[in-house]
């Protein structure tokens, strides 16, 4: 090349350059065609390495937003919250120091000691030790505070909130409370918050046990969920829509169980469970017309410190009954005609099908008659009625009696139906006095009912009513008969033989004679059963008692049992009584006193305008208290309306005009007090509960309009 | 046609005779490009800006600026007479000046997504990167032009040495910023270059076509095989070999740009309907604005823009053929060659073909160093262009515009 000439030689060139450039050209707009094409392949068929495009962006522009559904409420029969829906707040604190509000408030924590300070009244931790999780290094955006920041209350939430401190927020998660605490906890159950990965919106509250955990589906409710697209920053898109599908909030569950028996017998069953140190105890208090459930309970608890349960009693244990299954056989003696109650038998130990049937008292009584045999629980005795009726009536009555079968009470699940072997005369007898033949509480409680309610059985309930979030009844219990296994006859009989048991003295039951109420009772002490047969020693049985009041025409049945008392002084059976006896009687107080109540109303009459003698003489005539104010001489205005429909006794004050005094308040209602204040136009300002102890107007005082009335209550006693 | 007499003239008039020699397939698409360039600016980062508390209009505002400064710089360009950016003086000091620049910024630059690429200066950010593209075009321009004169190869002659030397360092100082886009498109203009200067077919299309594919290759087996981990540019590269595999890391950007191009479809969701400038892609307004720009005009958006840069490009490369000037076809061809790379590294990364190296689209992207190397690369081609109308006048082939 070097040899050419200069000339040729840059026309070459040039002629070189020239192509270079023709190739140039050639790549540039190869290029430019493959962008194109690049472009348009992905822009018209929207798939790159077999990923759809469009659908991924549409899923990551989708913001679904989970609207958490309000669960539902669980009532005692008076409309009182036993478990209801609240927030737990799980306490975090923004550090990042690049968080500021539109209006440039920073929302960061910006005062680190004062912070630790404030929130080490709240929380458990030093403030040393908070102010040293607040301190980290620049890139953490949120701290949190751990087991101690977490599982924080409404109300602790709210008062941390009060001091106004930047950077410091919470997160709600749903939480459950049970504002009577260990009232029924076993029929309401319980439910916790938890965490599915797999449900959007995280933690829900799942129920557990109970009614929490019958209802479960109910209460919950469905979860509403918000749809939409939405930028980075949490914006809507232009031209997308959000679509919304409304959470429907869960059912309510209104019980039939009454607070006042409830608390009365969760205490009661507290001192003598905490006294017997036993192992398992219940106690369920029913209708014996309706089969209502007005209070029940068992001990350990879910709630119980030591060895919590985390079972229904009355449902899911079968437990060999004892002695009390001697009113059901009693029952089917009577109704199938085989109890003469004057009929001899020698008791003590009778062998038979094999083994040996014995009396608790071994020597036993000698010979004694059968109704003897009831009042003193003699097993033999009832072996003998058994053998008399035959077995194939007492397994029919066994059956008639609902044994062996679930009673279903709505809102008690994973009952257990209980078993008997039912073979050999030995056995069969046995169940006569229940042994060998297993139940659960509900099923006795159901089979008692026949015997208070003049032969007709009850089913159980506790559930009133269920209620959706609109108010709708979407499921009501009813008083449900679910047979008629003895003659009301018989029922009346055997209640009668029952009474016997307290008053007779050879009965056993004299620990639950109550005064001025009649009671129709049976007492039982089981031995427990197990792989390696009946267990021994005095506090390795099961004792249990029923009880009917009033004994001619029962009203209310309690049934309680104590499961291996350790500790048996006094006696079980006594110190069952002391659960028995105060509820017993003060349901059957309350009873009459309401019954009283219904009776003794009359009608206010109308006496404006009569004179103030004429007015009082005739409110006393009809059993009512005139009060008299002011020293006009006709009646102006009454504080009871006339032809209103008021207790007797009822304080009905007259207003005659002028010169307004002031009664003597003491005793008075705050209804009453309410009514005079509001007829004299006074200011009331009241303390305490009861009835008026003392006044800040004294009694005959002038009284102005618009005075002040203070009024201290006391209890009476 | 009009009939035009050249007459020699100095100074405005000059510059005033010129414009009858102006080159349309040149200044059409700049100022269209340009244009677009403003509109796209505005409507990708207005949305960014509100949320970082800033007023929308902030990018508007300063890309219109730099585009008139843009306009004002290829005016001056296209009217400095070309051989005083030959002269002795001006290399000299572009060289120095230079060096100084990209020494500076790497002891004291600002950093942006890793790379020190910024230098700060006051009220403005320059990439003097992006200055040393038109710099290496001038000064090996010139350099192989004299040494073609000598009647030598250039990458024989002794005089080349210098000049090779010196790129070298240049580009390893770009190379440690790190800049890889800018390294890149740097050595392609150099070796288009030395490639149009010194024809060897054999090895001109060897290194074309042979070396980048031993590079994506090579980095493919190493990757593979586990050789390379860690560093933003190995996951760069791996995020483009499987961009939904790291979806929500490296490969996100990819992603996200792809979800922008399907979103638009032929037609686009209309201009400001975008749904990924709205956080979803990153760098929306600058390395990514075709991404937007896909989305929100479409295919045929795109498209338009595509084929305008490449009349303006192919421009360039006619003027060099046509050029008898070894110094102007070299211009032209490195020119030709800085805008062709610059497209394919940003559309490249914007449409999965290449890893993302954080180069910018000529003219619609955002970026104030860019738009005013572009334009006075534009001015230079203008000068070259205008050059030829009148000599072709002189000849008497006049190549002038119908009205």
């Amino acid at each position: 090349m070097n040899k050419m000439p200069r000339r040729t030689k840059n026309k070459l060139n040039n002629k070189n350059r020239g192509t270079f450039g023709k190739w140039l050209f050639m790549i540039t707009v190869a290029l430019f065609v493959l962008f194109i094409v690049r472009f348009a392949y992905i822009a018209i068929n929207k798939d790159v390495q077999h990923v759809n495009l469009q659908s991924k962006a549409e899923q990551i522009y989708t913001q679904r937003q989970v609207i958490q559904a309000k669960r539902g409420t669980i009532y005692d029969a008076e409309g009182n919250q036993l478990a209801s829906d609240t927030s737990n707040y799980t306490l975090y604190a923004v550090v990042d120091r690049n968080q500021r509000s539109n209006t440039g408030r920073p929302l960061y924590v910006t005062n680190k000691k004062k912070t630790a300070k404030v929130l080490a009244r709240y929380i458990n931790l030093s403030p040393a030790k908070i102010e040293k999780i607040l301190t980290t290094n620049r890139q953490t955006y949120q701290v949190e505070f751990g087991a101690a920041g977490s599982h924080l209350s409404v109300a602790t939430m709210q008062k941390i909130k009060s001091h106004h401190l930047p950077g410091i927020n919470f997160v709600a998660t749903p939480a459950r409370q049970y504002p009577e605490g260990e009232f029924a906890s076993q029929l309401i159950g319980m439910a916790n918050p938890k965490t599915d990965p797999k449900v959007p919106g995280g933690t829900t509250l799942v129920g557990q046990l109970g009614l929490e955990g019958y209802f479960n589906k109910q209460l919950t409710g469905v979860n509403g969920i918000r749809q939409d697209k939405q930028d980075v920053y949490g914006y809507q898109l232009a031209n997308s829509k959000a679509t919304m599908k409304k959470a429907v909030n869960g059912d309510d569950v209104r019980t039939t169980l009454d607070p006042q028996t409830q608390h009365f017998l969760e205490s009661k069953v507290n001192k003598v469970y905490e006294h017997s140190r036993a192992n398992a105890m219940t106690a369920v208090v029913m209708e014996a017309k309706t089969g209502k459930i007005i209070a029940a309970t068992q001990r350990p608890t879910l709630r119980s410190k030591k060895d919590p349960v985390w079972r229904n009693m009355l449902v899911q244990d079968a437990y060999e009954p004892g002695s009390t299954m001697k009113i059901l056989a009693l029952s089917a003696a009577i109704d199938s005609g085989h109890f003469d109650p004057n009929g001899t038998f020698n008791s003590g130990t009778w062998s038979m099908g094999g083994g040996k049937i014995t009396d608790w008292s071994s020597g036993g009584w000698g010979v004694i008659t059968y109704k003897d045999a009831f009042d003193l629980s003699s097993n033999v005795g009832f072996a003998h009625l058994e053998q008399n009726m035959g077995a194939d009536t007492w397994y029919k009555y066994i059956k008639r009696f609902g044994l062996l079968k679930k009673v279903n009470v709505v809102g008690m699940g994973n009952e257990v139906a209980g078993f008997t072997q039912f073979k050999g005369i030995l056995e069969q007898a046995n169940t006569a006095f229940g042994q060998g033949i297993t139940v659960n509480v509900m099923q006795m409680m159901q089979a008692f009912t026949a015997v208070a309610n003049h032969g007709k059985m009850m089913r159980p309930y506790f559930v009133s009513k269920v209620t959706n979030s609109d108010g709708q009844v979407v499921k009501r219990v009813k008083t449900t008969e679910v047979g008629h296994p003895i003659k009301s006859q018989t029922a009346h009989k055997v209640l009668d033989l029952m009474q016997g048991v307290v008053y007779d003295q050879k009965g056993l039951g004299h620990a639950y004679q109550i005064k001025g109420h009649r009671i129709a009772a049976k007492t039982g002490t089981a031995q427990i059963g197990g792989a390696n047969g009946y267990s021994n020693g005095d506090t390795n049985y099961l004792y249990s008692m029923v009880g009917m009041a009033p004994a001619e025409n029962p009203q209310y049945i309690i049934y309680i049992t104590l499961r291996q008392p350790q500790n048996i002084n006094p006696q079980p059976a006594d110190q069952i009584a002391e659960v028995f006896n105060p509820t017993m009687k003060m349901l059957l107080n309350r009873r009459s006193a309401s019954k009283k109540a219904a009776h003794s109303k009359v009608t206010v009459p109308s006496v404006v305008g009569h004179t103030s003698q004429a007015a009082s003489d005739e409110l006393s005539a009809r059993r009512l208290q005139p009060v008299l104010i002011g020293s006009g001489k006709k009646v102006k205005q009454q504080s009871q309306a006339g032809g209103q429909q008021v207790l007797v006794n009822q304080r009905v004050i007259l207003d005659t005009g002028g010169r307004v005094k002031m009664p003597d308040l003491t005793g008075w209602s705050a209804a009453d007090v309410e009514e005079l204040a509001q007829l004299l136009h006074l200011q009331l300002s009241e303390q305490g509960d009861g009835y008026v102890d003392s006044q800040s107007i004294k009694a005959n005082a002038s009284i102005n309009k618009n005075q002040t009335l203070v009024v201290k209550y006391k209890a009476k006693n | 046609m009009k009939k035009i007499k050249l007459r020699p003239r100095h100074g405005l008039a000059t510059i005033k005779q010129n414009f009858h020699f102006w080159d349309y397939y040149l200044m059409v698409p700049y100022l269209v490009l340009c244009l677009i360039g403003i509109v796209m600016v505005y409507s990708s980062s207005a949305a960014i800006q509100m949320q970082n508390g800033g007023t929308p209009q902030a990018y508007l505002i300063k890309q219109t600026i730099y585009v008139i400064l843009g306009v004002l710089v290829l005016l001056f360009c296209a009217n400095y007479p070309l051989e005083h950016y030959r002269h002795r003086r001006f290399l000299e000091y572009s060289t120095v000046g230079m060096g100084f620049l990209l020494a500076v910024v790497l002891l004291i630059g600002k950093a942006v997504n890793g790379a020190k690429g910024w230098l700060n200066l006051g009220p403005i950010n320059i990439q003097p990167v992006e200055f040393c593209k038109l710099y290496f075009i001038l000064y090996l321009a010139d350099r192989m032009a004299r040494a073609r004169q000598q009647g030598k190869h250039f990458l024989l002659s002794k005089s080349s040495r210098g000049p090779l030397i010196l790129a070298a360092g240049y580009l390893i100082l770009i190379l440690v910023q790190p800049d890889t886009g800018g390294f890149a498109i740097n050595a392609c203009i150099i070796a288009v270059m030395i490639l149009a200067c010194d024809i060897r077919w054999g090895k001109a299309i060897t290194a074309v076509i042979g070396f980048p594919l031993l590079v994506y290759f090579g980095l493919q087996l190493a990757i593979i095989n586990g050789w390379l981990h860690g560093g933003y540019r190995i996951q760069r590269f791996i995020a483009f070999m499987n961009p939904f595999g790291n979806a929500s890391g490296s490969g996100s950007q990819l992603v996200n740009s792809y979800y922008a191009i399907s979103n638009g479809g032929i037609f686009g969701v209309g201009l400001g309907n975008s749904v990924q400038k709205m956080g979803y892609l990153p760098e929306p307004n600058t390395d990514f604005i075709m991404a937007i720009t896909s989305e929100e005009l479409g295919l045929v958006g795109v498209t338009v823009i595509l084929v305008l840069l490449l009349v303006l490009i192919c421009r360039m490369i006619q003027l060099g053929v046509k050029s008898q000037s070894l110094y102007q076809s070299l211009i032209c061809y490195g020119s030709a060659t800085f805008f062709t790379i610059e497209t394919f590294f940003n559309i490249g990364g914007v449409l999965g073909l290449l890893p993302i190296t954080g180069v910018t689209f000529p003219f619609i992207s955002y970026g104030g160093s860019s738009m005013l190397v572009l334009s006075a690369t534009v001015g230079i081609i203008m000068n070259i262009s205008i050059r030829q109308n009148k000599a072709q006048l002189e000849i008497g082939e006049p190549f002038l515009p119908t009205d």
